[in-house]
């Protein structure tokens, strides 16, 4: 294998990099129109390295599944594909307490609802009743007319937990799952937090005390409070660009942490570059994978290292056995302890293990169970070592005997585990 | 019974089980990402075809058989819908001028075209993976770094104390050799 011309191969390295200068682009463009043999080995190592990509980043293929939904939902109109909202799940879920049957074990990501409340004593028709009002008064908030924008649609509520309120046209509506917003809307999560999906496969989640405004298509606004974003990669000129009072994000494909307070706006991007453009002067700085700048009065516009802080980074602090069924810790075992005895008859028919962390949420959390790390990921709390089949979660299947286990809370979606995020049990099952 | 546990769930589906095409999603995502990005030019082109891909396959699931055949199905319409996407494409950059994204899209055309019809590729991506296991400890963490943390070209040749041309040589040559295993892998029929 003959070695690559060093001229060319970095100027395809810097295309693929993304950091080609226009003068670089030409003597490129040059290259491969008067050389065939060049223009093929381009085409190549784009393929290459789109392949290697694929291969090697972490896809959510959840987050595939939820773009499909979207769309099949904008498509059809589909009450069927739409019936996914948190309200309808919440509802199947009580009505189906009477009449489970076996979970369904297939698929490497879990389809996740949020942690349904209500005790485990509740009776089935209490439940569904409770349900029925449950929906009932979100159809009564949300109001058919008003649920639906008229102007374009931008985005979509994907998963709602807590107070979250949309703003449309001077009225408050209750903000849902799979509720479509649209260009002038506003999100604001009082407590708990949302997910919007944006086009082209880009995500949001808004923590409780975010307000987030949908200013148009490629654009939004966040007036304050904290989201993570994650956007696809895109080509130069198509950047999405997050507006705060003190600055804008332009973003070109990352994830990122942006966090307003009053006196600043501050990004963490956690992979990928981001350009923090200052709203007083225009002046703007690129911060890259694990570095930080802040924009506001005083502050020096620069992009940062984040230093590793391994005492302060999110970390995995304890387990509870749950009932799959209902999410109630299973009375006894709400703090499962190293050592601890667990007796099988006193388990429900769905066992599950939920892991808490430091914080609430974190992005990533990975676990074992007898030294077995095929356990499929989680990045959505709760955290648990098996996965929701839409109706429950699965059965941990422990038998008698010492069983280990293990939880790691990571920092970011691709990061390894930190020094200190693991927490690890061993407990005896007994009869 | 269906033994292709593929057909078992686009039967499910065809039923009307949203959470089956919702698994079959999930299963397939990452075989279709690769045979994607495998002809695409550039990766937000790969997820907006996947994504198509999966919402056609849903709106004709009605038209497929269930024989066995799911997966070259759904990447025959992946791969019209990349063909209709890079022509698109191809237009606009013409107008627009790019001489560089013009010659790479039409050469991805050619080689899309050119290819069989009936191109599956299986296990392509057990392919990548284990072509990728065989390199050594150094260039994987180099590709792992490069793809895997996404560090731009300049922090690569910070980290591993290399100037840019040298660490872009050396990934030029990993792709090659990782593409050279990959098609030995695949044996002379291909």
């Amino acid at each position: 294998m003959s070695d690559p011309d060093p001229s060319f191969a970095l100027l395809v390295e810097r295309l693929l990099d993304g950091s080609i200068v226009p003068d670089e682009r030409a003597r490129l463009a040059t290259l491969v129109r008067d050389d065939v043999v060049a223009r093929e080995e381009l085409r190549r190592q784009v393929a290459d390295s789109l392949r290697l990509q694929t291969t090697l980043s972490a896809f959510d293929a959840e987050d595939t599944w939820l773009r499909v939904r979207m769309v099949l939902a904008r498509n059809t109109g589909s009450q069927r594909i739409r019936s996914a909202d948190a309200v309808q799940a919440r509802l199947r879920a009580a009505s189906d307490t009477a009449n489970r049957r076996p979970s369904r074990r297939s698929g490497r990501v879990s389809a996740r609802l949020p942690r349904r409340r209500g005790g485990p004593a509740l009776a089935p028709l209490v439940a569904s009743i409770a349900a029925a009002v449950c929906l009932l008064a979100a159809v009564w908030l949300v109001g058919a007319p008003t649920a639906t924008p008229t102007a374009p649609q931008l985005a979509r509520l994907v998963l709602v937990q807590g107070q979250v309120v949309v703003e449309r046209d001077g009225r408050s509506l209750a903000g849902a799952a799979d509720m479509a917003l649209a260009a002038g809307d506003r999100v604001r999560v009082s407590s708990g937090r949302a997910d919007v999906a944006l086009a082209r496969g880009d995500s949001v989640q808004l923590a409780a005390g975010a307000d987030l405004a949908l200013t148009g298509p490629g654009s939004v606004r966040l007036a304050a409070g904290s989201l993570v974003a994650r956007v696809v990669p895109r080509a130069a000129g198509d950047a999405i660009a997050f507006q705060t009072p003190h600055a804008t994000a332009e973003i070109l494909g990352t994830t990122f942490t942006l966090d307003v307070a009053a006196a600043r706006t501050r990004l963490d991007v956690a992979s990928g570059k981001v350009r923090l453009r200052r709203a007083t002067d225009a002046a703007a700085v690129v911060v890259g994978a694990d570095e930080w700048a802040e924009a506001g009065p005083g502050r020096e516009l620069v992009a940062r290292r984040r230093e590793p802080e391994p005492a302060a980074g999110p970390a995995v602090v304890s387990f509870s056995l749950v009932d799959g069924a209902t999410n109630q810790p299973v009375p006894g075992y709400e703090q499962l302890r190293d050592g601890m005895v667990v007796e099988r008859r006193r388990l429900p028919r769905y066992t599950t293990v939920f892991a808490r962390t430091q914080p609430e949420t974190v992005a990533r959390v990975t676990f074992a169970v007898d030294g077995d790390r095929g356990i499929p990921d989680q990045r959505t709390p709760p955290y648990s070592f098996t996965r929701w089949d839409g109706k429950t979660y699965e059965n941990l299947p422990l038998v008698a005997g010492e069983h280990t286990l293990e939880a790691w809370a990571h920092a970011d979606t691709r990061a390894p585990a930190a020094p200190g995020s693991g927490l690890r049990i061993t407990i005896r099952v007994v009869e | 019974m269906d033994h292709d546990p593929i057909d078992a769930l686009v039967r499910r589906a065809q039923a009307g089980d949203q959470e089956a095409f919702h698994r079959l999603v999930v299963e397939l995502q990452q075989e279709l990402r690769l045979f994607v990005a495998a002809r695409a030019s550039a990766i937000d082109l790969v997820e907006e075809v996947m994504q198509a891909a999966f919402v056609t396959a849903y709106e004709r699931l009605a038209t497929y058989e269930p024989r066995g055949t799911f997966v070259p199905w759904l990447k025959g319409i992946a791969r019209n819908r990349l063909s209709e996407e890079l022509r698109s494409r191809r237009r606009f950059s013409s107008v627009s001028d790019d001489e560089l994204e013009s010659a790479l899209i039409g050469a991805q055309l050619e080689h899309l075209e050119a290819e069989a019809e009936t191109e599956t590729r299986a296990d392509e991506l057990a392919r990548m993976r284990g072509c990728i296991d065989k390199l050594g400890p150094r260039a994987r963490l180099m590709l792992s770094r490069r793809y895997g943390d996404d560090l731009p070209l300049a922090r690569l040749a910070q980290q591993f104390k290399q100037s840019e041309e040298a660490i872009a040589s050396v990934l030029h040559r990993l792709r090659r050799s990782l593409r050279e295993c990959i098609e030995a892998a695949r044996g002379p029929a291909t």
